[in-house]
């Protein structure tokens, strides 16, 4: 246990441990950032909305596709919309969220428009020609 | 005169003294706050001040959804900041109330009450992105069109406190505030 | 003295022109100070400055009548009162003086906590009425201390003249009472750990509360002030002059900065102690070594 003599000599002889602005620290891994959607995996069936906690994820579905957006601005990081993906299109990214200045500045939104289903005719069997 | 007004601007966004309000946030944004003033991240380098009383601030950091209760403290404390002024709105619960939209004691994210200048996203927002936040206020604080609000613009509004800028109107176009 | 040297002491040295720039300097050396001794790098150097021009920019509240008055008055009045206590320090003794200008020195650093008290009280918020409470509590145990040390000095050194008493000497009273008069300068600067009437964040920053603007610049820059003043006052009675007035001004200048950094030192070591805990420690050595001044400046006069 140091006496506050000691402390205030070991803190002038260390320097400063500021980080200069606008350093700022590395992100470590696994670090909770923004959700990002791959769109070409994504089939729209809303469980990452069901699951998000803030409603942050919106999907709206139309006749022909359906528009999945989300908020950074609104999100908590909870990451249970990752997790309950079934296509694992969803994931996180490294950053974090920047700084604006007017609201849903962040708000993102894909259309997918629904894949057209190729028309399978299947061959009419032929009468078996009678020997 | 220009060149004291040039003067005058420098000076705004070199020392930009913060006063922190909490309107029923659970306290994660706030203690990512004081984590910018400790020796590590140090807003002291930029001149940032944590003041003790809100006529002493020019930025008025407010975390929390506002709650029911304290709707008419935030109010008040905005009218107490003398002008120029800026309001940081910090983490995603005053930016949008966040798990707690909807509820009956949430009374609204912060921008249905008084008029917001800088969002800082997270939940809580890391302690770079806090100063980061701060640092764009203070420079928003350098504009010369920033003019404090005359007695004409603030007639029709219920008196709490000194020049209170009380609005419960809903911006009409998404992203802009009222009251600017 | 005559009327062209009180007016150059007055506005130029050590007055108006160089005191307002000293005392912003002062200021970013208790901060910077303090910064390091917690390994954080602290504001740059003009950062006294740029807060005082942005405070004059910024709108004041409208109070009306008498109170408005009084409010705008303490500010502006604390500031003439240390420029004016600042002519009188005996910087170049020389320079000459008049008899009894010790006593009229005393009086000015007086002033300046009197005033941040009455400014608690006028604006009658509760957070100023309990800082000036406190402020009124410290002051009156501390200036029992600040003024047996004074006659101390004054009475065995047989004069109430600055100019004469600004040569050191090797006397035992002279050294004592300037070692009291440093342990009573953290109360008046209202430092840690007895910075306890204008506890931020407790009391929501104590008698200056509800000030704003152009008034709060003017608190800012008599804080200032007084750390020139108490620290000049104590530093010109104790340096040997050479005879030259730039070393003499240099080595005041220097000897003054080392005092602001052992002060700041000692505040960023400290804590702050409640208002029972600091009026009690500076009773007890009140009490203790007011006898014991009084008493050697009885025996030891010449």
């Amino acid at each position: 246990m140091k006496s506050i003599v000691q402390l205030l000599i070991q803190n002038v002889r260390e320097g400063s441990i500021t980080l200069p602005y606008p350093e700022r620290p590395a992100i470590q891994s696994h670090y909770r950032g923004m959700v990002q959607n791959a769109p070409e995996e994504c089939t729209g069936c809303g469980l990452c909305a069901y699951v998000c906690t803030s409603s942050a994820i919106t999907v709206q579905r139309a006749a022909d596709g359906f528009r999945w957006s989300y908020d950074p601005g609104q999100c908590t990081f909870c990451a249970r919309c990752v997790q309950r993906c079934p296509k694992k299109s969803l994931s996180m990214e490294d950053t974090r969220p920047p700084v604006y200045q007017h609201l849903g500045a962040l708000k993102q939104s894909h259309d997918v428009k629904k894949k057209k289903k190729p028309a399978v005719v299947a061959p009419i069997p032929q009468a078996v020609e009678a020997n | 005169m220009k060149l004291l007004e040039k003067l005058l601007n420098h000076c705004r966004q070199k020392s930009p003294w913060l006063f922190h309000m909490n309107s029923g946030s659970c306290n994660g944004c706030d203690i990512e706050l004081v984590a910018s003033i400790a020796p590590r991240y140090d807003v002291e380098q930029l001149g940032i001040h944590l003041e003790g009383s809100p006529r002493h601030a020019d930025i008025l950091c407010i975390t929390g959804p506002v709650t029911f209760n304290t709707l008419n403290a935030v109010k008040t404390v905005y009218g107490q900041v003398p002008h120029p002024k800026a309001v940081v709105a910090l983490g995603s619960c005053a930016a949008s109330c966040n798990a707690f939209a909807g509820s009956p004691t949430v009374v609204g994210p912060l921008h249905r009450h008084i008029p917001v200048d800088v969002y800082v996203p997270g939940c809580p927002p890391r302690p770079d992105a806090i100063i980061e936040g701060i640092a764009k206020a203070a420079e928003l604080l350098s504009h010369p069109e920033r003019k404090p609000l005359t007695d004409e613009d603030v007639k029709d509004i219920p008196e709490c406190g000194g020049h209170c800028v009380v609005s419960a109107v809903e911006p009409t176009v998404e992203g802009e505030t009222p009251c600017r | 003295m005559q009327i062209t040297t009180a007016i150059l002491r007055l506005l130029v040295f050590p007055g108006l022109f160089f005191a307002v720039p000293a005392a912003w300097f002062f200021l970013y050396v208790e901060r910077k100070t303090i910064a390091r001794m917690q390994q954080r790098i602290g504001p740059p150097v003009l950062q006294p400055f740029y807060d005082f021009v942005k405070l004059l920019g910024k709108e004041s509240p409208r109070y009306h009548g008498i109170q408005g008055l009084l409010m705008k008055a303490w500010p502006a009045l604390s500031v003439s009162v240390l420029l004016a206590a600042l002519a009188l320090i005996p910087v170049f003794p020389a320079k000459g003086g008049f008899s009894g200008d010790l006593i009229l020195l005393i009086t000015l650093l007086e002033l300046p906590s009197i005033f941040y008290m009455l400014a608690g009280f006028t604006s009658r918020s509760v957070y100023g009425k309990v800082g000036s409470m406190r402020e009124a509590s410290l002051s009156l145990s501390s200036n029992l201390l600040f003024l047996t040390a004074v006659m101390m000095i004054a009475v065995t050194a047989d004069t109430f003249q600055l100019s004469e008493l600004a040569a050191p000497s090797a006397s035992a009273a002279r050294w004592l009472g300037l070692a009291a008069i440093i342990l009573c300068i953290p109360a008046k600067l209202r430092l840690n750990p007895f910075s306890t009437s204008s506890a931020e964040q407790e009391i929501y920053s104590g008698p200056l509360t509800e000030y704003s603007g152009a008034d709060l610049a003017l608190w800012e820059l008599a804080h200032g002030l007084e750390w020139l003043a108490l620290s000049g006052f104590v530093v010109s009675l104790s340096f040997p002059r050479t005879g030259f007035r730039l070393a003499d001004a240099g080595i005041f200048a220097f000897l003054c900065i080392a005092m602001v950094v052992v002060l700041a030192t000692i505040a960023a070591a400290t804590a702050r102690l409640t208002i029972d805990r600091s009026v009690r420690f500076y009773w007890r050595w009140s009490v203790a070594l007011a006898v014991v001044f009084l008493m050697s400046a009885v025996l030891f006069r010449r």
